[in-house]
């Protein structure tokens, strides 16, 4: 629905509760890549990925009644995005931790055609705790900030900001590791 | 004196750096190249390329919407013939006695009846047989459920703000000029956006109204 990229969020929203098919599709273009590029980076595959993203939609529409604008449209979306896809991932993890040792290698996005340094960063952010993961995703990928953060993960933003610093200290120690980044050497500090 | 933590590395990326932190920072090179590469890396994670959802994702979403009837969903459909001409003639009516029921005094002229409003649109309450009559009900229904919103305001309160209904007769008029508007020209993007504008303008202040009575004051 070309005809509605320029309209902003809160018109569509207005129209969408009224069940207008075209502003759904028109918020659903808007929002999607950024939801799925999230969810993505959360869930254990491409499929999953699918999966959860459609939930998130499903999940909002039906909410869609109850959205007041007390935050951004993007930004409320993004918090059930996470909520659904935390709640699927915690849900597989217990079941795979009954079956096999969910290892953390096999996880994240790695395309053959991908620069090296991509393909890492993505192993790397497919291995931080799940907590440092959605936190530097929001922040250091999406380009959120700890106030919006804030909203999207029910966290105080204080919280949000400390996180983030040790979310991006684990990345580097398992990008140092990989790349042998001498951080970690024994000598000592001239000063 | 230690090197610096990759926490405070990593703080020193978005934040202005204390005296301390200057201090080793300006005598320590290891410590100066280990905050390029933590900056190297944030600006690698902003620069990753976008992750598009699949192709056929919304066919799959809009699917389950209409399956598990997560939304009733309404599409502009063109009211043809003899159906559009007579939704146009009872959309007329109602938006008239809408913008009656919005400006009449109070003390001049007690509110008509939500009933005998109900009933002089009689021509329409019988069930829908095409989608078009069922599409021109659901529009008379929106004007309606205003109109009686107003006459509720009008009848509860000792004293409507006339600034507020003034403007949501506004909203209501032009609500109805656009939507007539779109069922010949459902694409235009001009007419789309004053439409839709106009519905959230209308939703926002409703949403006012009602939550203004709710803390007991006018409405």
């Amino acid at each position: 629905m070309t005809s509605l990229a320029h309209v902003d969020d809160a018109a569509l929203v207005a129209a969408a509760k009224l069940g207008d098919s075209g502003a759904l599709r028109a918020l659903y273009d808007r929002h999607a890549p950024r939801v799925y590029a999230v969810v993505r980076r959360i869930a254990p595959d491409d499929s999953l990925a699918d999966d959860w993203a459609q939930e998130t939609w499903v999940r909002a529409f039906r909410a869609l009644p109850t959205f007041r604008g007390d935050s951004a449209f993007g930004t409320w979306l993004l918090r059930i995005a996470m909520n659904s896809a935390l709640h699927e991932a915690r849900r597989i993890q217990r079941r795979w931790r009954d079956e096999v040792a969910l290892h953390p290698s096999t996880a994240g996005v790695e395309r053959a055609s991908e620069p090296v340094l991509r393909a890492r960063l993505e192993h790397a952010l497919a291995e931080l705790p799940e907590g440092m993961r959605r936190i530097l995703v929001l922040h250091d990928v999406e380009g959120y900030d700890h106030e919006e953060i804030a909203t999207i993960l029910g966290n105080r933003a204080s919280t949000c900001r400390s996180q983030l610093f040790k979310a991006r200290a684990k990345m580097r120690e398992l990008l140092g590791e990989r790349f042998q980044i001498q951080q970690n050497s024994e000598e000592p500090c001239p000063i | 004196m230690s090197h610096l933590t990759y926490e405070s590395l990593a703080r020193l990326v978005d934040e202005s750096p204390t005296a301390d932190d200057e201090r080793h920072l300006a005598e320590c090179v290891r410590c100066r190249e280990a905050l390029d590469e933590m900056r190297a890396q944030t600006a690698a994670l902003g620069a990753l390329p976008p992750l598009a959802p699949p192709v056929d994702a919304w066919e799959k979403i809009a699917a389950r919407v209409e399956a598990d009837r997560v939304m009733p969903l309404r599409r502009r459909v063109p009211i043809a013939g003899a159906a559009r001409a007579a939704a146009a003639v009872i959309l007329f009516a109602l938006g008239t006695a809408t913008g009656s029921a919005v400006t009449r005094s109070r003390s001049a002229s007690p509110p008509r009846s939500t009933e005998a409003r109900i009933d002089s649109s009689s021509t329409i309450a019988a069930s829908p047989t095409t989608p078009d009559i069922a599409l021109m009900r659901l529009r008379v229904a929106e004007v309606m459920y205003t109109s009686a919103l107003l006459d509720y305001a009008a009848i509860t309160s000792p004293e409507p703000p006339k600034d507020v209904v003034a403007r949501l007769a506004t909203l209501e008029t032009i609500v109805l000029t656009t939507r007539t508007a779109l069922e010949r020209a459902p694409a235009d993007p001009l007419i789309n956006s004053y439409h839709l504008a106009a519905l959230a303008e209308r939703e926002t202040l409703l949403g006012q109204l009602r939550r203004t009575s709710e803390a007991g004051q006018w409405y």
